[in-house]
């Protein structure tokens, strides 16, 4: 590969010690730009995707297959390596202080306690590799207050940020956040932080420790309404699908049950193109309507025209009507729309990559899209220790009799049952709503594989590890 | 030893409102961020949420500021919210830029404008080529005349494929994402989170992109265009929601809108002063709430098997243990109970109005605001970046008065002398 075509990040490594979303996505982001990311995992303790399986394996499957099927962990973890390793075990931890050496990056979201329990504070690494970059995340940073340690989940973050406030009817109790939108927003504020420091690193010579704020995280992406709140502004509380100084904006109703179609008009051009329409010629002389002023005042008969006029139409159409003559807007996707839509096609949002598990797996593309050096997705999110052996022998320089060693007494997993392949049942169709280079169709009933299979590790397999019990409460989400 | 790895690193800032807090953070981390504006000041100066100016000053149309913000802060020319308000938005999203003014829409004006980017290493921009080349800022002949220039771009669908032309919104951006399906009452339509998180999220993604490829510029020598879309941004802050999940789960539950309850114990309650969003997913995080009512309530049937285990086990008695949470934290104020939940190893969180984040007794802990007394609105307060690098915290400085740094830019970066100066102000380009 010639200079041209490096990724940013090649030849850099990283080490994940990632649970839920927030690190796992930060991670993943740094892998899709050329790092080397070893996500170090625990059997006993292990990222809490992992757990949440799939819904089409029943539920007595053996562990050791389940924890290869989340669908959100394909969504945080593509193109990383997987390390199965204790790092509570003597031969564990010494595996993971060379790996240290070796390493530009170590990140992880878990509790203050469980980084000081593990070994892993910025000190004890530091003393290992002082050009390492260090950074966790939790919900409400390392630094000293009254919340440090608080247990959270990113929808907690979302009401605490003053997020969930935003969310409702003007006329009904909020509604809140249902996605765990702040998890995603600290592994972005997270990959910034890592790249600046790669930077600072390159001038000075020195690693750093990073700190990051979950609560804060959130909080700094919602800059406009907190200063708005100091001005006593009309920004503030439930304000259903409108913006504050804008109409029309809204979410409208189409020919279909329970199909709708977003419509918005940013600002007088974007009103003028929206007079153009056909079919909505009567908006233009309208005297409730002259002036971005009167349109605001007078939003909801407004909003009685535009929703006369999508309700004979399908969200498609309507969508496309509008954005013919310049106004932004968008059927209300499903996630069915999502898969088919040419847009996200074209831009590379879905692609089948290779997985040691299911043979090909549907994984996502990536949102920062960079033309000359864009994200190197050739890997699916890891089989759990599927590159353990690799890791543990090239990067950590063990020889094969250690590598043995560890994995026979159980300090280091590597890859259960490789013998074993799954197959997702929607592979098999999915192709039909997304043109990919999918697989050619088997022949035979996709079902008969999957359970013959199950029967077949069924008979000898022993269920190990003990979902419940997985120690969840020691990691921050 | 003070963090500011991308100190030297010049941004010219064309952005819309959707893309405007990306210069903002990227001067956080040490950039210098030039904010191009009419001459007057620009409508990134109207954008809502507005408020009424403190002073009841009342601004002028156009004109360089006396007192060096005077009338200019909040209010420039044209037709829009009128005088006497200040936009929010604004005062957030400007934080740390540098301002110059140029007509760009006239040739005088986009030339210097060009001047200008030749001599930058990033230009953030959220306007699609057409607009573009009608201001001669063709993306190609820029980066043709600077190979080194970065384009960070943040558009509603992005700047290739089929839909490239598609106009957009933080709504619309989240109707494309599919996951704006799920969200709201069960009864109603789609309900978008406010805020404008696809806007920061898309913010968030260009930031990244730039600096990534600012390490892919020490390497190769040549920028490149980060073309970041609206669209994608949401898809990527809602993985749970995601498209996957359906085609797992054909019966499509997930996909419906669910309201204020989530689940059984989980989800928004209400408290003698507003809400709290509680979460108890784990088993024993559970167990620990359902204790909590039988100590306030007395129920001990809270603490019975039936309800424990994984989330699911209590899905179907959601009603009933519903009933109980709300009888528990109708009790209290919401950050009682929060603290009490805490100390309990209970996940929860107070839903605090934005008000109360002001007050916030983390956040003065940890020292989380940039403050400053802006002239003519008086002291601020805006959010610190959520990093610390070797427990230093970093901010980013207040908003720029319109043109404060047109002397220093198009004279000292891009070479226009003073009387040149004079004769463009003169023309009103600058």
């Amino acid at each position: 590969m010639n200079d041209d075509q490096r990724p940013p990040l090649s030849g850099l490594r990283v080490i994940e010690f990632g649970y839920g979303v927030a690190a796992p996505t930060c991670c993943r982001n740094l892998a899709h730009f050329g790092a080397e990311v070893i996500k170090v995992e625990s059997a006993r303790r292990p990222d809490s995707l992992r757990q949440s399986g799939s819904g089409w394996l029943p539920l007595d499957v053996d562990w050791k297959l389940w924890r290869d099927t989340g669908l959100l962990f394909q969504f945080t973890s593509s193109q990383k390596r997987s390390l199965g390793l204790e790092i509570d075990r003597p031969a564990g931890r010494q595996a993971l202080e060379r790996l240290v050496a070796v390493t530009d990056v170590l990140a992880m979201n878990m509790s203050i306690e469980a980084v000081e329990h593990l070994g892993l504070t910025y000190a004890d690494m530091k003393a290992i590799n002082p050009r390492l970059i260090w950074i966790n995340m939790p919900s409400f940073g390392s630094a000293d207050g009254p919340y440090r340690g608080f247990r959270t989940w990113g929808r907690n973050i979302a009401a605490m940020s003053g997020l969930s406030r935003l969310v409702g009817w003007p006329d009904r109790e909020p509604v809140g956040m249902s996605v765990n939108i702040p998890d995603y927003l600290a592994g972005l504020w997270a990959t910034i932080g890592i790249v600046s420091a790669l930077a600072q690193r390159e001038q000075t010579g020195e690693g750093c420790e990073l700190d990051l704020s979950q609560f804060q995280a959130a909080l700094a992406c919602l800059g406009p309404v907190l200063m708005d709140a100091q001005l006593g502004g009309d920004g503030l509380g439930t304000l259903g699908n409108r913006t504050p100084g804008r109409a029309p904006q809204g979410v409208y109703p189409t020919r279909d049950d329970d199909r709708w179609v977003a419509v918005s008009v940013v600002d007088d051009p974007m009103w003028r193109a929206l007079c153009g329409v056909r079919g909505l010629e009567s908006l233009a002389p309208d005297p409730r309507f002259a002036t971005a002023a009167d349109r605001v005042a007078n939003a909801d008969a407004l909003d009685d025209v535009i929703a006369g006029w999508t309700a004979t139409r399908t969200r498609q159409d309507a969508a496309a009507a509008l954005q013919a003559a310049g106004v932004a807007a968008s059927p209300v996707y499903d996630n069915w729309d999502v898969l088919s839509d040419p847009q996200l096609q074209d831009r590379r949002q879905f692609r089948l990559v290779p997985h040691p598990r299911f043979g090909q797996e549907l994984v996502y593309g990536q949102a920062i899209a960079l033309s000359d050096t864009p994200a190197i997705i050739e890997r699916a999110a890891p089989a759990f220790g599927q590159d353990t052996r690799d890791v543990l022998g090239r990067v950590a320089g063990l020889d094969d009799a250690a590598v043995d060693a560890a994995v026979a007494d159980g300090t280091a997993h590597d890859l259960a049952y490789p013998d074993v392949h799954l197959e997702r049942p929607f592979l098999h169709w999915v192709k039909t709503v997304v043109p990919l280079d999918w697989p050619k169709a088997t022949a035979v009933d996709p079902a008969a594989i999957l359970f013959d299979q199950l029967k077949q590790w069924h008979a000898g397999a022993t269920a190990e590890a003990d979902r419940d019990g997985a120690g969840q409460e020691e990691v921050a989400p | 030893m003070t963090f500011a790895p991308y100190r030297g690193l010049r941004v010219v800032d064309l952005s819309d409102d959707l893309l405007a807090m990306a210069g903002s953070v990227l001067s956080g981390f040490g950039a210098e961020v030039i904010l191009v504006e009419p001459p007057g000041g620009g409508p990134a100066r109207e954008v809502a949420p507005m408020a009424d100016r403190p002073d009841g000053g009342t601004g002028g149309a156009g004109g360089e500021a006396e007192d060096g913000l005077g009338g200019d802060l909040g209010d420039g020319p044209g037709d829009g919210p009128g005088g006497g308000m200040v936009s929010a938005h604004f005062l957030s999203t400007a934080a740390g830029k540098r301002s110059v003014t140029a007509a760009v829409d006239r040739p005088e004006g986009a030339a210097l404008v060009r001047g200008l980017i030749e001599r930058s290493d990033v230009l953030l921009c959220s306007a699609d080529d057409d607009s573009l080349d009608r201001c001669g800022l063709g993306l190609a002949e820029l980066m043709a005349a600077n190979p080194r220039l970065i384009v960070a771009s943040l558009t509603p669908f992005g700047r290739t494929g089929p839909l490239s032309r598609w106009r957009g919104s933080d709504l619309v951006a989240w109707a494309a994402s599919g996951a704006l399906t799920p969200i709201g009452d069960p009864d109603r339509r789609p309900l978008a989170p406010g805020g404008s998180m696809a806007a920061a999220a898309g913010s968030l993604n260009v930031v990244a992109g730039t600096l990534l490829a600012v390490a892919a510029r020490a390497i190769t020598g040549r920028g490149q265009v980060v073309d970041v879309s609206l669209q994608e941004a949401v898809l990527g802050i809602t993985g749970e929601s995601g498209p996957t999940f359906t085609l797992e789960d054909l019966t499509g539950v997930g996909a419906r809108r669910v309201g204020r309850r989530r689940g059984a114990a989980s989800g928004m309650f209400p408290t003698t002063d507003g809400w709290v969003e509680l979460l108890p997913f784990m088993p024993g995080q559970w167990d620990a709430l359902a204790e909590w009512i039988k100590d306030d309530l007395g129920i001990e049937e809270a603490t019975t098997d039936v309800f424990r285990g994984s989330v699911g086990v209590r899905v179907p008695y959601a009603d009933l243990l519903d009933g109980w949470v709300e009888q528990l934290t109708s009790r209290y104020a919401k950050q009682d109970f929060l603290l009490e939940a805490q100390r309990r190893s209970i996940p929860c969180g107070a839903v605090n109005e934005p008000v109360d984040l002001l007050d916030d007794p983390q956040l003065a802990a940890v020292d989380a605001w940039s403050e400053a007394d802006v002239p003519g609105v008086g002291p601020l307060k805006w959010p610190r970046l959520p990093l610390r690098f070797d427990h230093q915290v970093l901010g980013t400085g207040p908003v720029p008065a319109v043109g404060e740094a047109n002397d220093e830019v198009w004279g000292d970066v891009v070479g226009v002398d003073v009387d040149e100066r004079r004769r463009l102000a003169a023309a009103g380009c600058i």
